[in-house]
């Protein structure tokens, strides 16, 4: 009795799988936005730098009617991705990685932009420090401007007037 | 495809701005070599050619993004092609120079640097021809290749490290005459804003470069897309933009906060009131953080930089009794390369405006419809109607009908084409696109069925303030036009510099 009930429960839940497992394939129509959204993050290894979502060789129209026929199948993004990744390997990420090797390409750039942000640092604060020792010195390029020539002088009154 | 006017124009602009920076980086080698580089005379005399080359190099690169757009039909005008890149980064750097040379004219400040971004500038134009020409990596700009790559490198590698050795043992003509009293000054955004496009131009040199130090390294090519230049770059640009906004409001050696406050209190006000307003209105679908934060920083920049002509132009008002119009005029033409400038930095505040409206508020759509059937994208309807195949002069086109509407209402009809070149055995996808201010749509005929032409592929792209890009571009050339136009008050505004002419009067007086 409990045997037939166990048996025949799990024939319904198997075929509640099974319904949903047709369900998820044939349920939602996959259309071409869906294709690509995965097609924009790869690019194929034959056409240079054209993405593959707006690429329009017949290799690239192939790649695509694959993934199409990938997502009806039920495949994630992720998992369509990472096929295309096993086959032909990492180039045909549009985006490097961030682990591994390719790390590199995003590391450095923000590595020298830090060093790049000490030095400048670095050169303003020297800049700084001159300044503070020759204080007595400050009030001599006012006695200077006297020798200036009168239409440079007139300028400066007129450019101090405007900027009050 | 190559007999639009971008591809017309942009070949010999691109090359007179590259060849353009031979002349600073030449005078800068002589004033090396002459041991006169600490003077700022080369500075002074190749000013007007550093940016003319610097003008042409931009007028190449907005016409080539313009042909991308007009032409290549996938809705966009940079791709981050090795070959732009290679274009853009003799550009940043030349931007860093055209700034900072001020620096020394004013100051006689970083010499040093100057003479290191001249010659960084010309070698990156050089590497960049070496790019170009020898196809050492992959690109859509398929020239022919050449066999001089290895001597070209090897001429690359003497010019940049020949043109450093020198200006190592010249270094003692390079003192610096002066210092600053403040962080916060003018000298600061200077160089803040030189690490920024050092910064820019170094991450699009390791992008570009990455996937040949890939394949060398561990000898699988890989891929530098889009997608890595604009999440490391964009963060830098929107940065320099804003100090694009505040840096002309900082005096030199010292800034006062509380002035500066001041200065940046109602444009402040200002865009955060116009930001509100724009997540307010009905063409921000997504409103998310980072886009208004673009928002923001586009309308403040513009702000800051009218308040600036604002400014001037009112004080020209009281002092000389002149309408606003007329002042406006004798301020910009008696001061040209200041308010060219900052025309050039208003062309460049549209541009952001129309790339933050592309990179945020972007929508496409795709889908194959029969005749009467409509493809929706954002509030755009499109509706196809029927298609044609005829013969053009040397080419069999397959056009397409297809009205478009805005909120239900008709606008117009598009045809957008397929054209197969014979005698070149080429496809070229001809988009029709719907231009306004607010948006383009651009419409592109992806495919058809062949057997009784009933149901046609669309691709839409909704393109929103692309338009801005271009209106940028145009006056971005105009202000650097200004900026370059011989004025007659040159002599005295070059002989009118904020340091004293040499140490030694100073020293006797004091």
């Amino acid at each position: 009795m409990t045997r037939r009930l166990i048996i025949t429960l799990l024939t319904i839940i198997a075929s509640l799988v099974a319904v949903a497992a047709v369900y998820a394939q044939g349920g939602k129509p996959v259309s071409d936005d869906d294709v690509n959204r995965v097609a924009k993050q790869l690019y194929c290894p034959v056409c240079p730098n054209t993405p593959l979502d707006v690429c329009e060789t017949k290799a690239c129209k192939d790649w695509r009617a694959q993934i199409k026929d990938q997502l009806a199948a039920g495949w994630s993004d992720d998992k369509i991705i990472e096929y295309f990744v096993s086959q032909y390997g990492e180039r045909v990420l549009a985006e490097p990685r961030r682990s591994g090797f390719t790390s590199f390409v995003w590391l450095l750039p923000i590595v020298a932009l830090a060093i790049g942000l000490v030095v400048v640092i670095q050169i303003m604060r020297s800049w700084k420090s001159q300044s503070r020792a020759p204080v007595p010195v400050q009030s001599a390029p006012l006695t200077a401007s006297a020798n200036l020539p009168p239409e440079v002088k007139a300028r400066l009154e007129k450019e101090l007037r405007e900027l009050s | 495809m190559l007999r639009h006017f971008g591809m017309i124009g942009h070949p010999p602009t691109t090359y007179i701005g590259f060849t353009g920076f031979v002349i600073p980086y030449a005078f800068a080698i002589a004033a090396l070599i002459t041991g006169k580089a600490g003077d700022d005379q080369w500075i002074r005399t190749t000013r007007r050619w550093t940016l003319v080359a610097w003008l042409f190099l931009s007028i190449g690169l907005v016409l080539g993004g313009r042909w991308a757009y007009d032409v290549l039909g996938w809705g966009g005008y940079w791709g981050w092609d090795p070959i732009e890149n290679a274009m853009l980064m003799p550009w940043l750097t030349g931007t860093a120079f055209l700034h900072s040379v001020m620096i020394q004219e004013k100051r006689g400040m970083l010499k040093v640097w100057n003479v290191v971004l001249i010659i960084l500038t010309y070698s990156l134009s050089v590497f960049g021809t070496f790019i170009t020409r020898t196809g050492v990596v992959g690109s859509v700009h398929s020239f022919s290749k050449s066999a001089m790559g290895p001597a070209f490198l090897i001429f690359v590698s003497i010019t940049f490290l020949g043109s450093l050795l020198l200006m190592f043992k010249r270094m003692d003509t390079l003192k610096t005459e002066h210092e600053m009293d403040s962080l916060l000054s003018r000298e600061s955004a200077f160089l803040l804003q030189n690490l920024l496009f050092l910064g820019i131009t170094f991450a699009v040199f390791w992008g570009t470069t990455f996937p040949m130090i890939s394949e060398l390294v561990t000898g699988t090519k890989i891929t530098v897309g889009p997608p890595f230049f604009k999440q490391v770059t964009g963060p830098l640009f929107g940065i320099l933009v804003l100090l694009m906004g505040i840096a002309p409001l900082l005096a030199w050696r010292k800034q006062a906060v509380t002035n500066l406050g001041r200065s940046i209190l109602i444009p402040f006000i200002g865009s955060v009131m116009a930001t509100i307003a724009a997540a307010a209105a009905h063409w921000t679908p997504h409103p998310y953080p980072l886009a208004l934060a673009g928002l923001w920083l586009v309308s403040f920049v513009a702000l800051t930089t009218v308040w600036e002509f604002w400014r001037g132009a009112r004080a020209r008002m009281n002092s000389q009794k002149e309408n606003f119009f007329a002042a406006l005029v004798h301020l910009m033409s008696r001061n040209r390369r200041r308010y060219g400038g900052y025309i050039i930095h208003l062309g460049v505040v549209m541009m952001t405006l129309g790339i933050v409206g592309d990179e945020f508020f972007k929508a496409e759509t795709q889908g194959t419809i029969g005749a009467g059937q409509s493809l929706v994208v954002e509030n755009y309807t499109l509706t196809f109607e029927s298609l044609k195949s005829y013969m053009g002069d040397d080419q069999e086109i397959v056009e397409a009908k297809a009205k478009l509407y805005r909120d239900g209402e008709y606008i117009m009809t598009l045809a957008p084409r397929r054209d197969y070149y014979i005698s070149q055995k080429q496809p070229v996808t001809v988009p029709a696109v719907y231009s306004t201010p607010g948006a383009d749509v651009y419409v592109l005929l992806v495919g058809w069925e062949e057997i009784g032409l009933n149901a046609s592929t669309f691709k839409i792209y909704v393109n929103p303030l692309i338009n801005w890009v271009w209106a940028g571009g145009i006056t971005f050339i105009i202000g650097t036009l200004i900026a370059a136009w011989t004025s007659l008050d040159d002599k005295r505004a070059t002989s009118y510099a904020l340091r004293p002419v040499a140490a030694a009067p100073v020293a006797a007086n004091g």
